[in-house]
């Protein structure tokens, strides 16, 4: 077969299979033709539990594949590739019958505070609006199925009205079936907000088997299935390695299955490069259940020697040096995760810390969630400061 | 115990290495420009907070070894500032990857770097190990101008004499399409074998197709590629200087043996237009 047959069939074969099997439309059970299936929330959108983080995907032919292995949810980014992964994505799809797969993209709006996630007078609907419209040329649709608004992270601005008229003009107008927020940062805050708010159909967060103690994270999400939020996960590996040797790579597999054991995660959307990844990821819906082994590699990852803060912020202010915490638990993690030793010298210099931080305290006043021995963490992390800078220039 | 040895490596690592005397901070790449105030308002963004910054795009600066994100904002009275965004990378070539990846062919392209583009209130370029932006809200020609010259002072503090990765230099120019050089870094094609690949697209007459470079240090390390991507198609592996590959996804993909590198072609329909394809390659990037 040529390619320009191949391409033909490959095209004629995937709509074949999405129109076959009513994909979008409501049905009974969670199996369906080997793939399993989830109801995205209000939505009433069917789709498999494994969908496609598009983001780092260059190859159309990955999403061809993709689209013919069964993927229906295809999520991408007004800055991913600066423009190009939107690009790449319409060239395909324009192949494909528009109800045959589902688009998500996302747009972030200007004028966000920094440090408190907060939408400002700076924040221009119109803007986003322009953004937006760029979106859909690169797309080459008329619509999408979810607008996501791009990195929310403070219950202020999933209710900042002025974004909310226009993405309701937006919706109103067909040029977005649903309207959603990407998050991954204060996630329980922020999505508690907007299970309160009823305003949003959709929303994409960051979730891992890290967070599997996290009672605020799960009861939020629980409240947001609830009030008929649609819930895709993402970020579902939570880093490459959990210890310090990294000699024992996180089970991809497994993690990605921990995510859709909660009920009330309808899809993720692993970012797969590769064929290999897109089947190993697919693998997972022929049983969503851990294996022994599997619940063992991330009781390991959760409980042994875990690297990753939560980011949940609960130390703050806990220490009576006024240290900050959560930024020295990154430093571990870049120390023992990432051994990117630059980084965690650059990061615990820019801390300003006394030369022996925790010296002349008797007991540490912090509590870690994660159960984190804190000080202990410290005490190794706070030497970098005293590691020459060009050390790590090369 | 082990901490006390990566210290100690550290110390030694620092005591002999020759380069450090050269190395200069990044600071001194942002330049000082008369009447506008300098300003790093900005965190030093590494691995584990470039999600904080950019969110979803930050995997793929991942995985195009990401070293750190410093940032400047140039402000003049009380206009918006210009934002000046210093990538590094691991590598140039590195850095080249994913300029080349956020890069498209249609854009205003300028003298700038080893190579850059200005969109409105928006100049990309890339130089050495550094990707790097200049970011403004305003898009009115004065703007542009500022921007377009605060580029050439950024690239200059980076490397007076940019070049672009000496591999693109072994593709023919003959059809080429300018500006469609890429890096990948991973997964090219989708295949976990094909990593650290350069491609290049050409068109000719009616066929548009893609030629890609694979460089290894050693020949043997070609062979296990070759071999993959064989066991990958479920063939049998055929001794050659040239390989048929009928790719399921990517349809009829051919290759070509050169010591240590690996010439491919893809997009073309027939054995015979890609084993003339890269005969011609191979002559034209032999050094």
């Amino acid at each position: 077969m040529d390619r320009r047959n191949f391409f033909k069939s490959a095209a004629l074969g995937a709509s074949g299979v999405m129109l076959g099997k009513t994909a979008l439309a409501s049905s009974g059970s969670e199996q369906e033709s080997h793939l399993v299936y989830r109801t995205l929330g209000r939505t009433g959108l069917r789709i498999p539990v494994v969908s496609m983080g598009v983001m780092r995907a260059d190859n159309p032919n990955l999403v061809r594949a993709a689209l013919d292995r069964g993927v229906v949810l295809f999520d991408t980014a007004n800055n991913y590739q600066r423009g190009n992964n939107e690009r790449m994505l319409g060239e395909v799809f324009k192949d494909y019958p528009r109800d045959s797969f589902i688009v998500a993209t996302k747009v972030k709006p200007t004028g966000t505070d920094r440090q408190t996630g907060h939408l400002t007078s700076e924040t221009d609907p119109e803007e986003f609006d322009r953004m937006f419209r760029t979106s859909l040329e690169r797309l080459q649709m008329d619509y999408v199925d979810i607008l996501h608004v791009h990195a929310l992270s403070s219950r202020q601005a999933v209710t900042y009205e002025p974004l909310l008229k226009k993405l309701e003009q937006i919706k109103q107008d067909g040029r977005a079936r649903f309207i959603g927020f990407s998050t991954h940062k204060n996630m329980p805050g922020v999505i508690d907000e907007a299970a309160e708010s009823g305003f949003y159909d959709v929303i994409l967060t960051s979730y891992n088997f890290q967070m599997a103690d996290w009672k605020e994270m799960n009861d939020a999400l629980e409240k947001a299935a609830a009030a008929g939020i649609g819930l895709i996960a993402m970020k579902t590996m939570a880093g490459a390695f959990f210890d310090n040797d990294r000699t024992r790579p996180i089970n991809v597999k497994a993690a990605l299955k921990w995510a859709l054991l909660n009920p009330n995660i309808h899809t993720a959307i692993p970012g797969y490069t590769s064929f290999n990844e897109l089947e190993e990821s697919f693998s997972v819906m022929e049983d969503l259940n851990l294996s022994d082994d599997e619940m063992k590699d991330l009781r390991l990852a959760r409980d042994e020697a875990s690297l990753f803060c939560l980011g949940c912020n609960d130390c703050l202010g806990q220490c009576r040096k006024g240290l900050s915490i959560p930024d020295l638990m990154r430093g571990y993690m870049y120390t023992y995760g990432y051994r990117a030793y630059a980084e965690a010298r650059a990061l615990v210099t820019s801390l300003g810390l006394p030369s022996e931080p925790c010296s002349d305290c008797v007991e540490c006043t912090v509590t870690c969630r994660r159960g984190y021995q804190v000080a202990e963490r410290i005490s190794r992390v706070a030497k970098w400061k005293d590691v020459p800078a060009d050390l790590f220039m090369a | 115990m082990k901490q006390i040895f990566v210290f100690i490596g550290c110390i030694l690592l620092w005591v002999w290495n020759p380069a450090r005397a050269q190395e200069t901070g990044v600071e001194g790449i942002f330049p000082e420009v008369d009447g506008y105030d300098i300003a790093f308002d900005y965190p030093v963004y590494q691995p584990g907070n470039l999600w904080d910054y950019i969110n979803g795009g930050a995997d793929a600066y991942l995985s195009y070894d990401f070293i750190d994100l410093h940032i400047a904002g140039y402000s003049r009275g009380e206009g918006h500032p210009v934002k000046v965004e210093l990538y590094r990378h691991a590598t140039p070539v590195h850095a080249f990857g994913i300029y080349s990846q956020e890069r498209y062919p249609d854009f205003h392209f300028v003298e700038v770097g080893a190579e850059g583009y200005q969109e409105g209130g928006i100049l990309n370029f890339v130089a050495a190990r550094f990707y790097v932006k200049i970011i403004s809200h305003d898009d009115d020609p004065e703007t542009e101008k500022f921007i377009l010259e605060l580029a050439g002072k950024v690239a200059d503090n980076i490397d007076p004499e940019p070049s672009l990765p000496v591999a693109l230099s072994l593709f023919p120019s003959e059809n080429r399409l300018p500006r469609t050089e890429t890096f990948v870094a991973r997964n090219f094609m989708g295949h976990e074998f094909l990593s650290g690949v350069f491609a290049v697209q050409y068109e000719e007459g009616d066929d548009r197709f893609t030629l890609f470079l694979l460089e290894k240090e050693q020949p043997g390390e070609c062979r296990e590629v070759l071999e993959a991507y064989y066991r990958f198609t479920k063939t049998e592996f055929l001794e050659g200087e040239y390989h048929m590959m009928n790719d399921p996804y990517n349809g009829l993909v051919g290759l070509r043996l050169d010591g240590n590198r690996i010439w491919g072609v893809t997009g073309l329909d027939s054995e015979e237009q890609i084993r003339e394809t890269l005969g011609l390659v191979c002559i034209a990037g032999t050094p």
